[in-house]
């Protein structure tokens, strides 16, 4: 078999399994409706983009209280969200930061059910090293699936 | 503990990535009808704890607490029955696992579970969304659940704080 030209950049197997578990807690965190605690994982100036959306929330305090305002509407209908993080890739950048591509699974639950399917969508997250050793997401943008 | 302690903690010595293979194996085995071998995914002395509906759970004949290897291993022989009798195609699709180092060198973990069902000649649908937590020990060098609780999304404030 012959090397391909262009072998894929990819991490060590210890920080791919950092990564699954940092987003898993990450996800958690929002899921258990502690925005404040979710927003902690961007940084300073961070910013959070979607494509139903024309401009980024820049800051982590504006993507914070926007997520606050969500997490208490959802409270309020008294639906469960889950989000559900599937085939997470990871490219190492020269310049120290990661680029992670991940699909996220919006799964809805009323009160006695049927849970469904909410959105399916793709996300695309700049990471930079945190001052404790870990990551902190620096920018991420969110395309729906079946828009644009 | 903070955001790095958690992943630092649990990617030491490949911990994360023996509880995502267990959990594999685990789920293959129950969705395979593989009962005897499932439930010894669990300690002898395993506990097996769930919130469910309560008109569900009588429907399905189903409790609420299970005590030990043998009664867990009716409950899954029971839930197999009947789905097999509904002509029901299930797999569990596990995401978002966390896991925490627990007492006596096991694991805690916390991750999202749900059953997608097929019946016959039909669509699959999701059945449930739950929260599931356990407890882990590693004994003679495998994983097995020690304590699992099963939270479902559709019981009233399920919600629940993150380990």
């Amino acid at each position: 078999m012959t090397s391909p030209t262009t072998a894929p950049v990819t991490v060590s197997d210890d920080l791919y399994a950092r990564l699954q578990h940092f987003y898993a807690r990450h996800m958690q965190l929002l899921d258990d409706g502690d925005a404040t605690g979710w927003a902690s994982a961007f940084t300073d100036d961070g910013s959070f983009g979607q494509d139903t959306r024309p401009e980024p929330r820049r800051g982590r305090e504006v993507i914070a209280e926007r997520m606050r305002l969500n997490t208490a509407r959802l409270a309020e209908q008294k639906l469960v969200r889950r989000h559900w993080v599937g085939n997470l890739t990871v490219t190492p950048v020269p310049d120290g930061t990661l680029r992670t591509r991940y699909y996220a699974l919006v799964v809805d639950t009323p009160p006695g059910g049927p849970a469904a399917l909410r959105l399916s969508t793709v996300c695309d997250d700049v990471l930079v090293p945190g001052d404790d050793g870990g990551w902190q997401v620096k920018s991420r943008y969110i395309s729906h699936d079946g828009v644009g | 503990m903070t955001a790095s302690a958690e992943v630092m903690t649990a990617s030491a010595d490949g911990l994360y990535g023996q509880l995502s293979r267990f959990y594999a194996r685990q789920l293959l085995l129950i969705d395979d009808d593989a009962v005897d071998e499932c439930a010894l995914t669990f300690t002898a002395d395993s506990v097996l704890v769930r919130d469910a509906q309560p008109e569900r759970m009588r429907a399905a004949g189903a409790t609420a607490r299970r005590e030990g290897r043998v009664k867990i291993a009716e409950g899954l022989a029971r839930t197999v029955r009947a789905r097999k009798r509904a002509g029901i195609t299930r797999r569990h699709w596990l995401s978002d696992l966390r896991v925490l180092p627990g007492p006596e060198g096991g694991a805690r973990t916390r991750f999202y579970l749900v059953a997608v069902d097929t019946p016959a000649g039909g669509r699959p649908a999701p059945r449930n969304s739950t929260v599931v937590e356990d407890e882990l020990r590693c004994q003679d060098g495998t994983w097995r659940v020690h304590r699992r609780q099963i939270r479902h999304d559709d019981v009233d404030d399920t919600r629940e704080k993150a380990p």
